[in-house]
């Protein structure tokens, strides 16, 4: 068991690395494989609208009924992450540190997970999207794992150009602002610190998809089972389990914290413990009442849920007048975008031309880390709509490329104080070049190449920004608050004149 | 070319030239100038492009004129944009191994492929059917768009371009084959094989910001091209450089080769169409001396195939 664990573990998380740090092909790949199997993604789904993730939640809660909470030891991201970091630290880890047992905290575990369903289902998305795995998960990945990975594979490139190998290029670093790369490095030195010391002890307290399975695995069909017959009281599977939630002084192992690693069933001398189906399991310890439990936990939880509401109610009283971000293609409206969007930085991580960047509060205290457009170092490609591609919960949506070509994610502005094409009276052209949809075009007088706009062909793009020479820039690409859909693209009908129709051979050189 | 020989020539030319108008044919100035041996320019038509590039290095002498054994061979297509070879945003994949595999043939130590692109450049390259093209003619083909294999080096003479930074590769080649497309281009009204060489630069801003023709004009007063090769099998008449529609591109089947930049840029633009007195960065390199505007100072040899 132990070891089929540790394999689809294994497999799952270098899929899930993969995800964040693949290219194209991969990423659009494995992000259709892998999300069925995230609860949180497949909640928001049937939160949001029904689509194929939905089974997702409905499967692994299934799972869960059989086997107990196999999901967050054998298929969640960070729930693997733990087991990595306790792998690599248990050589180092004093004896008997870490190895008693620790009573659940469970005030702490259902005020959060009543605070993230209200949230859910109030559509107040950033609880969810700070506290979930998968999304927590994410802006390890996209942040710190792939700028790692930059780091490391242009410096490789460096190695290979001495010898002449030209076979790959560098990579640009992803793009994030100061305050989402602080929160996320706190948080991943928190992760690994409580790893180190308490094993999983975030995923048994804070985590509200764990404790969400926790309650349901108390129900499950299989348990590990102490057989207080055959145990000689050896602490073995207590000082091994990494839930801290076997009392071998009760023969009583906490149901709703084990996460089925099987660890003690393997360790144990003398088989008395055993992953197994045993109709009279009767709980560790008595909880507080169930009906008080509730009732408080639902309070409490609403209370937390409310926070964000509150503080952004306070906030934009004072921010009346701020620019609206520009959001990426598929994303709609700001509110329906940031009620999806859980912040895992996927949509960050592929976008092929750095053109989606990490935001901390860009969409007040309610859409935490949801990201937002960037044009200034890449734009976003016409012929690409990879973030609605993977996005797992569908706050991008995957627009077919036709749609999104003519999807306007912004507007255009151009000041022509600033533009050297009217300051100067010379060509210039990089606004005109780059446009794919004619919404900046040229015109002409005395052979100078004038630009000239059209709003109601330009998509937002942001090429136009981006290639703009000048600094402030004279064309910018302002946030629109709905995205609606702009003019098909305009061509010039130059050929379709007479004398260049046809399809000629020169038949003699004019010169 | 001292004065002498100059009046000479030009009175060689013009006579024949006189002769041409007159008879209303142009065989006689080639039969005219055949004489003085190397051709500077060679058209060539009514073929592919690696038949019509055979022709036209032929008609110079052979690669071997331009490339010594064990030579460093820079080969920089125009492949900026992520388009397929059909729509005609980037040089044909089709000539970029001709040229190649006449590197290797003559001696070429290595032979680089590469470009500052525009779109990604993991797509261009592949899309544009390039790299793999020019690797199966035994090219090396370089991704270019990283600040880092740039090197900046001083435009002398320069009056805007006084330091430009160039890819690493170019600036130390022996030998440096510029290869673009001839298409329509909305900033500069049409791009060639100077308006090319903005793809082995890396700051591209400042040529826009500064005076897009002056500084195109004047990267060639660092170093010129060995050779030019302009691929005229499909031409994007509108629309360009990137967004051209199916019936924007028209087949052309012509291909334009010569060392003189200048004399390139002046007989595309006229084969295109447009007038190379109104294109500004021909006529500023003209006035720079950086090659010849007046074609019917040069020794032109035609060729159909």
């Amino acid at each position: 068991m132990k070891k089929l664990r540790v394999a689809i573990a294994s497999i799952g998380f270098v899929g899930f690395v993969l995800l964040f740090l693949g290219n194209e092909d991969t990423s659009g790949f494995l992000a259709g494989k892998l999300f069925y199997s995230q609860l949180i993604i497949s909640q928001m789904s049937i939160a949001s609208q029904l689509c194929f993730a939905a089974i997702g939640a409905v499967v692994v809660l299934a799972v869960t009924v059989l086997f107990g909470r196999v999901f967050c030891s054998w298929l969640c991201p960070l729930g693997i992450l733990h087991d990595i970091v306790i792998l690599i630290a248990s050589p180092f880890r004093k004896k008997n540190s870490a190895a008693k047992y620790r009573k659940p905290s469970i005030w702490i575990r259902y005020s959060i997970l009543a605070a993230m369903l209200l949230s859910i289902l109030t559509g107040a998305i950033s609880l969810a999207s700070m506290l979930n795995p998968y999304g927590i998960f994410g802006r390890f990945a996209s942040i710190i794992f792939k700028s790692v990975y930059v780091f490391a594979r242009n410096s490789f490139v460096t190695v290979l150009e001495h010898f002449d190998n030209f076979s790959l290029w560098r990579q640009t670093f992803p793009l994030f602002s100061q305050a989402t790369i602080a929160f996320t490095l706190l948080a991943f030195l928190a992760i690994v610190t409580i790893a180190v010391w308490k094993k999983r002890w975030y995923c048994n307290t804070i985590c509200p998809v764990g404790t969400l399975l926790g309650i349901v695995s108390k129900i499950s069909f299989l348990k590990i089972n102490i057989d207080s017959q055959k145990c000689i009281s050896c602490g073995k599977c207590q000082k091994v389990c990494r839930s801290q939630c076997i009392d071998i002084s009760n023969y009583a192992l906490d149901i709703s914290r084990c996460v089925v690693c099987n660890d003690c069933v393997e360790i144990c001398p003398t088989d008395a413990i055993k992953y197994n189906h045993t109709p009279k399991h009767k709980p560790a310890q008595p909880l507080l009442g169930r009906r008080r439990l509730l009732v408080g936990a639902v309070a409490a939880g609403g209370a937390i849920s409310q926070i964000p509401l509150l503080i952004e109610s306070f906030s934009k009283s004072n921010t009346q007048n701020k620019i609206t971000p520009i959001m990426p293609p598929g994303a709609q409206d700001a509110s329906s975008y940031c009620n999806k969007c859980i912040g895992c930085g996927l949509c960050v991580s592929v976008c092929p031309e750095m053109a989606i960047k990490h935001s901390f509060a860009d969409y007040g205290v309610g859409g935490l880390f949801v990201p937002v457009m960037d044009f200034e170092k890449g734009y976003c490609d016409y012929e690409c709509n990879l973030c609605g591609q993977v996005c797992p919960t569908g706050a991008i949506k995957n627009l077919p490329l036709a749609q999104k070509k003519i999807t306007r994610i912004g507007m255009v502005r151009l000041m022509r104080g600033k533009c050297v094409a009217y300051r100067n009276n010379e060509d210039c052209g990089a606004c005109i070049e780059g446009c794919p949809t004619h919404a900046v075009y040229a015109e002409e007088r005395d052979n100078v190449r004038y630009p000239v706009i059209d709003p109601s062909l330009c998509i937002g793009c942001g090429t136009c920004e981006n290639m703009c020479p000048e600094l402030p820039k004279a064309i910018v690409v302002r946030g629109v608050k709905e995205q609606t859909q702009a003019k098909e693209p305009y061509y010039d009908q130059k050929s379709d004149q007479s004398d260049q129709k046809k399809n000629e051979v020169v038949e003699e050189f004019p010169f | 070319m001292d004065r002498r020989e100059f009046i000479k020539k030009s009175l060689v030319v013009g006579s024949a030239s006189i002769g041409a108008s007159t008879f209303g044919s142009q065989e006689t100035i080639a039969a005219e100038t055949k004489k003085s041996g190397i051709p500077d320019l060679v058209a060539v038509k009514n073929g592919e492009p690696d038949v019509m590039f055979d022709k036209a290095i032929e008609a110079i002498g052979g690669m071997k004129t331009i490339v010594k054994p064990d030579q460093i061979v820079v080969v920089k297509p125009n492949m900026a944009w992520d388009r397929p070879p059909e729509m005609g945003a980037n040089t044909n994949p089709k000539l970029i191994r001709q040229v190649v595999a006449h590197c290797v043939e003559a001696g070429a130590k290595k032979v680089y492929v590469l470009d500052h692109t525009c779109n990604n450049p993991q797509k261009v390259y592949q899309n544009s059917k390039i790299k793999e093209a020019a690797e199966s003619a035994g090219g090396i083909v370089v991704y270019a768009n990283d600040e880092k294999n740039y090197k900046e080096v001083s435009v002398p003479k320069a009056k805007v371009l006084k330091k430009v930074k160039v890819h690493e590769l170019i600036e130390s080649c022996d030998v440096f084959i510029n290869v673009p497309v001839l298409k329509h281009h909305s900033g500069a009204g049409v791009t060639i094989a100077m308006k090319n060489l903005m793809g082995a630069m890396w700051d591209r801003r400042f040529y826009h910001q500064k005076g897009l023709h002056q500084c195109i004009a004047e990267f060639c007063l660092w170093r010129k091209p060995d050779l030019n090769i302009v691929d005229a099998y499909r031409v994007t008449i509108a629309n360009g450089p990137h967004r051209a529609r199916p019936e924007d591109v028209k087949l052309r089947k012509s291909l334009l080769l010569g060392k003189d930049i200048v004399a390139v840029d002046t007989a595309a633009t006229i084969l295109f169409g447009a007038d190379p007195e109104k294109t500004n960065y021909i006529k500023i390199a003209n006035e720079l001396g950086l090659g010849e505007m007046d074609l019917s100072k040069l020794n032109i040899k035609k060729i159909t195939v």
